[in-house]
């Protein structure tokens, strides 16, 4: 069974840790790493990718100090290591802007705004995980419970 | 040139001892409307003119006149013989004056009397222009002046608005997590007494560890104890200094469970106490607060602020030097307001720094308890300094946190209130917040007595 990933980046931890808690149905399946900034998440992903291990998903708050989330989704959508990875802005701040920005850029799959519902981070954070899984050519059957069973059966048709 | 010109027609105009008057101070030479028909030349003293739109109206002074210039070009020379504006003598004046029957002096020389006052029309001409485009433009400045400060109160008026109502939403929040925090205490007590010991650990300090702290931290536990990745974790955050006491670890998924029950409630308090602030804040733009007044210890509302500001302090090197001060008359959330905005901003702005540092000194000089706050930040240039007060400016582009730019506008409405002052010092090494707030009369009496 291959390790795979999921960064979650915020810099209030009261809010990283309602993520963690949302995204908790996951852990038995997933390592779930959560980082306070951009830089330590950066740094984290690279430790991670070095020990041959996938990250299959970043969740990212947009307005931090140091680098933005759109900065940092930037970065890893331009990173050919991350390029399969698949990205989620979760934010309460973004400007028009920022969000064009996230989308043109950044290339991100999903945007949330705050507050946002946990069963609907969840189901999404799910399909896309799965998604990435069969984008990868990752052996899917070790995971096939916790997945997103429309997705696997959409993939294997 | 034009002075051998003027001079001359001084000589031979307004030399006559037979037209010449004192005017002591206070006394009107020319009323508005009424017949003028002399050419008044100022001698020495001085005289205002004032003009007003309608009989009833207040009167706006227009000009004033020293010595050496002359009064009642217009009426004289525009032939309406009817005084343009009422001059009153400023001070004790001396006049001299020609009239419509004064004799032209060698008019074969210098022409018509018209030809030789040309000068001097010309001259109160350019004044009057003068005059016009100078109020245009002051006119133009209150306007705009006028306009900011409309928009700022809309502002502040909708923003009290949007306060009031969010108020009652987190009041709800408020109460009700204070209460659900009981009521799973005592269901615990009932039920789990035995983790009751873990809900509360929670409770009282939620989570202090950085994400960074707890992944060494949980390395470090997984060899310690023989305990797999997830629970490390969880446990690295629940504890994330010392010996791990071994009731956590007879059952260490429950005791996370009822940890984290702990943490979120902590959370939820700290979040909703958080949001109460922001929403008293943004109240106060719209209108005063009456706040209860109560004696305190400036230093006790400094400790205070510190404490509501823990978590953007991490990382700071935070010293404090407090001097004995006598009690203040003051209302106990508008000074702590008044810290924690400065405080914060500090904070802010060290984020960049390189070992950051925070200095807060009290002192007792006279009769002014005097507050500075200084941090090592980069400096704030001349043109943001002389902003910096001023409503709705922000350096905070981003919009991180709170960037209304209403903070410091707010704590100087503060500091003014109490009758204090704020002022501001920046170079490359420091940036100082400097408050004085004045002790009243009577507690220096009082410290005096207990001395």
């Amino acid at each position: 069974m291959e390790k795979i990933n999921i960064i979650c980046v915020d810099d209030q931890r009261e809010v990283l840790s309602a993520v963690l808690q949302d995204l908790s149905p996951l852990a038995a399946f997933f390592n779930i790493e959560d980082c306070e900034s951009a830089i330590e998440a950066l740094e984290v992903m690279d430790s991670l990718d070095a020990e041959g291990e996938y990250i299959a998903l970043v969740i990212s708050d947009h307005v931090m100090p140091e680098k933005t989330g759109v900065e940092f989704l930037t970065e890893i959508s331009q990173e050919r290591r991350y390029h399969q990875t698949k990205k989620i802005l979760l934010t309460g701040q973004a400007t028009h802007q920022d969000t064009i920005a996230a989308i043109n850029r950044a290339r991100v799959e999903s945007y949330f705004e705050k507050p946002w519902k946990s069963e609907e981070l969840l189901n999404i954070a799910t399909t896309l995980i799965t998604e990435y899984i069969f984008d990868s050519g990752i052996e899917y059957e070790p995971f096939q419970s916790i997945l997103d069973q429309s997705v696997v059966l959409q993939r294997l048709r | 040139m034009e002075k051998v010109k003027l001079q001359r027609l001084i000589d031979d105009y307004f030399e006559n001892p037979f037209r010449q008057i004192t005017i002591p101070a206070g006394e009107v030479v020319l009323k508005q409307a009424e017949y003028n028909d002399r050419l008044y030349w100022v001698k020495s003293g001085e005289l205002e003119g004032f003009f007003s739109s309608t009989a009833k109206d207040r009167k706006t002074k227009v000009f004033t006149a020293p010595a050496g210039t002359f009064i009642g070009v217009h009426s004289f020379f525009a032939e309406t013989l009817e005084a343009s504006t009422t001059v009153i003598a400023k001070e004790d004046s001396e006049l001299a004056w020609i009239d419509t029957s004064t004799p032209v002096v060698s008019p074969e020389k210098y022409g018509p009397l018209t030809a030789q006052f040309t000068p001097v029309i010309v001259k109160e001409l350019a004044r009057r222009q003068r005059r016009a485009s100078m109020e245009a433009v002051e006119r133009e400045t209150v306007q705009n002046k006028l306009n900011t400060a409309e928009q700022m109160t809309t502002l502040g008026q909708l923003a009290a608005g949007i306060a009031h109502e969010l108020n009652n939403a987190v009041g709800v929040i408020n109460s009700k997590t204070e209460r659900l925090q009981t009521v799973v205490f005592d269901l615990i007590e009932e039920c789990h007494p035995d983790t009751r010991q873990f809900l509360e650990h929670g409770l009282l300090y939620g989570q202090k560890a950085s994400s960074s702290e707890v992944r060494a931290r949980a390395k470090e536990l997984m060899n310690t104890y023989r305990i797999d990745r997830d629970s490390a974790r969880k446990l690295a955050r629940a504890v994330p200094h010392g010996e791990i006491d071994s009731s956590w670890l007879t059952d260490i998924e429950q005791a996370l469970r009822y940890w984290e029950i702990g943490r979120d409630l902590h959370d939820m308090r700290l979040a909703s106490k958080h949001s109460v602030g922001i929403v008293k804040s943004v109240k106060q733009l719209g209108r005063t607060d009456t706040d209860t007044e109560e004696w305190l210890d400036v230093n006790d509302s400094i400790n205070k602020a510190l404490a509501l500001l823990h978590n953007s302090l991490r990382g700071i090197n935070v010293k404090i030097s407090p001097a004995v001060l006598p009690k203040l008359k003051a209302s106990s959330t508008e000074l702590v307001q008044i810290w924690v905005n400065i405080i914060k901003n500090a904070s802010d702005v060290l984020s960049h720094t390189s070992e950051p540092a925070i200095e807060i000194s009290t002192r007792h000089v006279r009769n002014m308890v005097q507050i500075t706050v200084a941090n090592n930040g980069p400096e704030i240039d001349e043109v943001t300094r002389r902003k910096i007060f001023q409503p709705n400016f922000t350096t905070k582009k981003g919009g991180l946190s709170f960037g209304l730019g209403l903070g410091l506008s707010i704590v100087q409405r503060i500091v003014n209130s109490y009758g204090g002052s704020i002022a501001v010092m920046s170079n490359d090494e420091k940036t100082i917040f400097r408050i004085k707030l004045p002790v009243p009369a009577q507690e220096i009496e009082g410290t005096d007595g207990k001395n």
